[in-house]
């Protein structure tokens, strides 16, 4: 039981706060009316969620989440007929983090984009902070000057799930031959023009570091791609060694996610377990088998979600001209190209 | 309570604790049921809620929203995102999305605002609710060499219509505007059928569209969505059409100005008259005149920036995010004033 003679306090173990002395039952109003930890000392903000349970004689406060390194905490006790207890806890700076996170790669790796390129992915070497991407990702023109309306500005940010890769869609408005935005502003990007991508070091990654540098590429563009994807048209060298890759030279750079998730080798209708790398500008596709390969007949396949770096698909370009006999009513579609290993390779 | 016999589900989903990986767009079905669309988890979630009674009359007022959520949290403003606000219009309570941390991590949960802008959880661990999955793409889960799934879906807008949830979302790979119209209560299906939807372009181009936002709408009688496209324009859409597999042209009804995309949108009436408010990225907030929203002959010709339904710009209105209708006079608007985001009630114009 609690000691009339202690005098009230409130300590922190672990992650509990625990206001004692305390006795009898709940408040009718609930623990908090007695006992509420803070984050910082604004008055308006509400206290912090989490459970109560009665501990002895104490009431015992468990955060419903750690609360954040460096966060001042004001812990408030209001024992029945007895002055109101506060005590501070925490507030001790965090040291800056070393800024090491970088951006490992932007595909399409060329330095020369279509006119119509359609999106972007860029990589970074850790998880980046979410939310704040178009404050931090430009692409400037050859006089420096900053380009406005050029991508999808969604809330959201378009991440893998573990927030290293970040996918880009330039705006499809002005991309889209014949939207208003299209003839009004043209396209983002202007065959013969030079222009820089920038990344700022001043985006956080998310665990607060700055980048380790900025990050700038410098593009030419040239002139759209309008073509759909032609698969009659790659270059397969077959493996003249049971150890040897496949290579698959695409004639074009391949959106570079689809490129190596759409396009699969198979050997009867199985998947083929084989490490695929792209190379030269997204423009080769190298798969490495698992295990040697056995004489027979192989088959490459590619989905119809394949995409080149204008969104144009496997028969069906990214946006059709109904006008067009031959475009009218495409839709993409799936391909396969065989291709035979000998038996018994050396 | 869900109104169906599929009691299985239900049974089933009362046992866990809902696993949120996100959630970025958030709806009201009919009797307090709560949908979640979780792109990172690749799911549809269906909340009953129980939260049926009216909690009052006044409007909600919330300063500093993400600094008030990041107390509650115990950690900072720049820590804490909410991707989108629902109105339950059943008890005129605001529920939020929110993420707890600045990475893809971060813990995502939901609050619900009442008319005092007092803030609590919504407990995933008790309130029962449903699930539907998403993925159905090829190889949508291959992980890369550190386990770690590069595909997502990022669902922008969902909404029940109908008596189907319709979602709209954007892959992170692939760019394919595919639309789902899940039947609900969610009955026992692994994933929503997925619709094409395209967009002719004036002159003579068509291509895939993904749909940003929208609202469902009745032309005579029969429920639409009224949707807007990452590409702009505002477009009908049948829900008749919206069937497994299928390819639908939405018809343009509307041109809303240059450079300008609408970020949410609601439906209302007002002196007898049919409106609907519309958020932009780029030109404030609109109100549309729908008196007559049928009646405009679909926008075929290459034109002007504007056409079609008539518009006008509200003043005084800047940095609306997000839009739901909160009573008959007035919506909610969740306002991004510099680095501050707010929560307040506004008159419907």
């Amino acid at each position: 039981m609690s000691d009339p003679a202690a005098s009230p306090c409130i300590t922190r173990a672990g992650g509990t706060f625990r206001a004692a002395p305390w006795s009898g039952a709940e408040p009718a109003a609930g623990w908090g009316e007695v006992f509420a930890v803070f984050a910082g000392d604004d008055p308006a903000a509400p206290a912090m969620l989490g459970a109560y349970a009665r501990d002895g004689d104490a009431v015992a406060f468990t955060p419903r989440f750690a609360p954040a390194p460096g966060l001042r905490l004001r812990a408030v006790y209001r024992p029945p007929g007895a002055d109101v207890v506060t005590a501070r806890f925490g507030g001790v700076p965090v040291p800056p983090r070393a800024p090491t996170t970088r951006v490992l790669s932007v595909t399409p790796s060329a330095e020369i984009w279509p006119e119509n390129i359609l999106k972007l992915y860029i990589t970074f070497s850790a998880p980046m902070r979410i939310g704040v991407a178009w404050d931090n990702i430009r692409i400037k023109d050859a006089n420096g000057a900053v380009l406005g309306g050029l991508f999808v500005e969604i809330d959201q940010e378009l991440w893998d799930t573990e927030g290293r890769r970040l996918t880009v869609l330039f705006d499809p408005g002005r991309i889209k031959r014949g939207l208003v935005d299209n003839i009004n502003e043209g396209p983002p990007l202007v065959a013969g023009e030079r222009y820089s991508l920038e990344i700022d070091a001043f985006w956080r990654d998310a665990a607060g570091g700055l980048l380790a540098r900025p990050f700038v590429k410098p593009i030419l563009v040239e002139a759209p791609l309008r073509a759909p994807i032609d698969p009659g048209a790659w270059r397969l060298t077959t493996p003249a060694r049971p150890t040897d890759p496949l290579i698959v030279d695409l004639g074009r750079s391949l959106d570079a996610a689809l490129a190596l998730r759409a396009i699969t080798v198979r050997k009867d209708g199985a998947i083929l377990s084989c490490e695929a790398e792209l190379e030269r500008n997204e423009t080769r596709l190298v798969f490495n088998p698992t295990r040697p390969w056995t004489a027979g007949r192989y088959t490459l396949k590619a989905e119809d979600i394949l995409e080149d770096v204008a969104g144009n698909r496997i028969g069906r370009p990214f946006d059709i001209d109904a006008n067009d006999p031959v475009q009218r009513g495409a839709t993409a579609q799936a391909a396969e190209l065989t291709f035979e290993i000998q038996g018994d390779a050396p | 309570m869900a109104q169906s016999g599929d009691t299985t589900t239900l049974e089933r989903a009362r046992t866990q604790r809902a696993n949120l990986k996100s959630a970025s767009a958030l709806a009201f079905a009919p009797r307090g049921v709560l949908l979640v669309g979780d792109g990172l988890g690749g799911a549809i979630y269906a909340f009953e809620t129980g939260d049926l009674a009216k909690t009052g009359s006044g409007p909600v007022q919330v300063e500093d929203l993400t600094g008030k959520i990041a107390a509650l949290l115990g950690t900072t403003s720049d820590q804490i995102r909410v991707p989108d606000i629902a109105v339950n219009p059943d008890s005129g309570n605001v529920y939020l999305a929110v993420a707890r941390g600045a990475g893809a991590d971060a813990d995502t949960l939901i609050l619900r605002a009442d008319r005092s802008g007092r803030l609590s959880e919504l407990d995933l661990e008790t309130t029962p609710h449903t699930r539907v999955a998403l993925v159905d793409q090829p190889d949508a889960d291959k992980l890369d060499r550190r386990g770690n799934a590069l595909r997502t879906d990022t669902i922008t807008d969902l909404g029940y219509v109908d008596g189907k949830v319709i979602v709209a979302g954007l892959s992170n790979e692939e760019f394919a505007s595919t639309l789902r119209a899940i039947p609900y209560p969610f009955g026992d299906v692994t994933k929503g059928a997925s619709i094409e939807i395209w967009h002719g372009a004036h002159g003579a181009y068509e291509t895939n569209a993904p749909i940003r936002t929208f609202i469902s709408y009745q032309f005579d009688g029969k429920p639409e969505i009224l949707a807007s496209y990452t590409c702009t324009p505002l477009v009908r859409i049948p829900v008749a059409k919206l069937t497994p597999g299928a390819k639908v042209m939405g018809t343009t009804i509307a041109e809303l100005g240059n450079m300008n995309r609408p970020l949410d949108m609601i439906a209302y009436s007002k002196d007898g008259a049919d409106f609907i408010l519309m958020a932009n990225s780029n030109r404030g907030v609109m109100k549309l005149d729908a008196s007559n929203l049928g009646k405009y002959a679909a926008i075929t010709d290459k034109i002007a920036a504007t056409e079609g339904v008539p518009y006008e710009t509200v003043e005084g209105l800047q940095g609306v995010r997000r839009l739901d209708r909160f009573d008959d006079n007035s919506a909610l608007a969740m306002v991004a004033t510099g680095e501050v985001l707010n929560l307040t009630t506004i008159a419907l114009p």
